[in-house]
């Protein structure tokens, strides 16, 4: 087995599906020359945003199919996750006021903020009914 | 992946207990956690602990455990307390300031540190 420089995974939306898409990325990343500690980073990344789509993006009950495409240029990991669920921008969603007292924390939009504290740039876009999550993970950073 | 481990010790008097999850505390193995974390809850505890030595990734479905647990804790006039996270999962749990940062200790000992000094005061009252 060689080293890739892109690969694509296809999970359905169904949260167990996670541990295989996770294994499958480790199996892309780790062999590019990230580290431990980087892929977890890019899991945690992969892992809110997916999850995310899974639990709330679907008015349906029915099998969705979600597309996670990574790649390896230049010293950077891109991930793009394709999906039709509904428009979702993570980028315009409120993060939450971390600052709060325990008490006062909602318990959602921990994920999203994980998500672009993990990522050195996230770019989204809607196009023929799907969304298109990009992000970029540069190798190395601090 | 491995299915997450957590074991449960409850210290003498039943007062508090330590709750140590092992593995990875993510969207398909953090119920197993939360309903440790519930068990234990029901029992009314003064001060929870999750140690978090064995823990080598969390995302934010753990992280939602351990904010409810501290929810509950402080409406009941207690808290939770973290103890021994690896620095990458430290990280993450400063990102989402799940616990104020005087309630996460890096080693056991400076835990240990704390939890006879909170002894000392139930005993003594606070220092002046």
């Amino acid at each position: 087995m060689g080293t890739s420089h892109a690969r694509e995974f296809r999970i359905l939306n169904r949260i167990a599906e996670l541990d295989a898409l996770a294994e499958g990325l480790r199996g892309f990343c780790l062999p590019g020359g990230m580290t431990d500690e980087e892929f977890g980073d890019v899991r945690l990344a992969v892992e809110e945003a997916v999850s995310n789509t899974i639990r709330h993006g679907y008015a349906d009950r029915e099998p969705h199919s979600i597309l996670v495409r990574a790649s390896l240029e230049g010293g950077a990991l891109g991930v793009e996750i394709e999906d039709d669920a509904r428009a979702f921008n993570p980028l315009e969603a409120p993060l939450p006021d971390v600052g709060l007292p325990a008490e006062e924390k909602p318990p959602g939009g921990l994920g999203i903020l994980l998500l672009r504290s993990m990522a050195d740039r996230v770019e989204y876009r809607r196009a023929e009914g799907k969304n298109f999550l990009r992000f970029v993970r540069i190798l190395g950073r601090k | 992946m491995m299915p997450l481990k957590v074991t449960v010790e409850d210290k003498p008097g039943g007062t508090y207990f330590v709750i140590r999850p092992a593995g990875s505390i993510d969207a398909t193995t953090y119920q197993a956690l939360a309903v440790e974390v519930e068990a234990v809850l029901n029992k009314s505890p003064k001060l929870i602990i999750f140690d978090l030595e064995k823990v080598d990734y969390v995302s934010s479905a753990g992280i939602g455990v351990v904010l409810a647990a501290e929810k509950v804790m402080k409406k009941a006039g207690g808290k939770a307390l973290l103890v021994n996270l690896k620095p990458h999962i430290r990280k993450v749990f400063d990102i989402v300031q799940a616990l104020p940062p005087q309630q996460l200790f890096n080693n056991t000992k400076d835990l240990d540190e704390y939890l006879a000094e909170m002894q000392r005061q139930v005993r003594e009252g606070p220092s002046a």
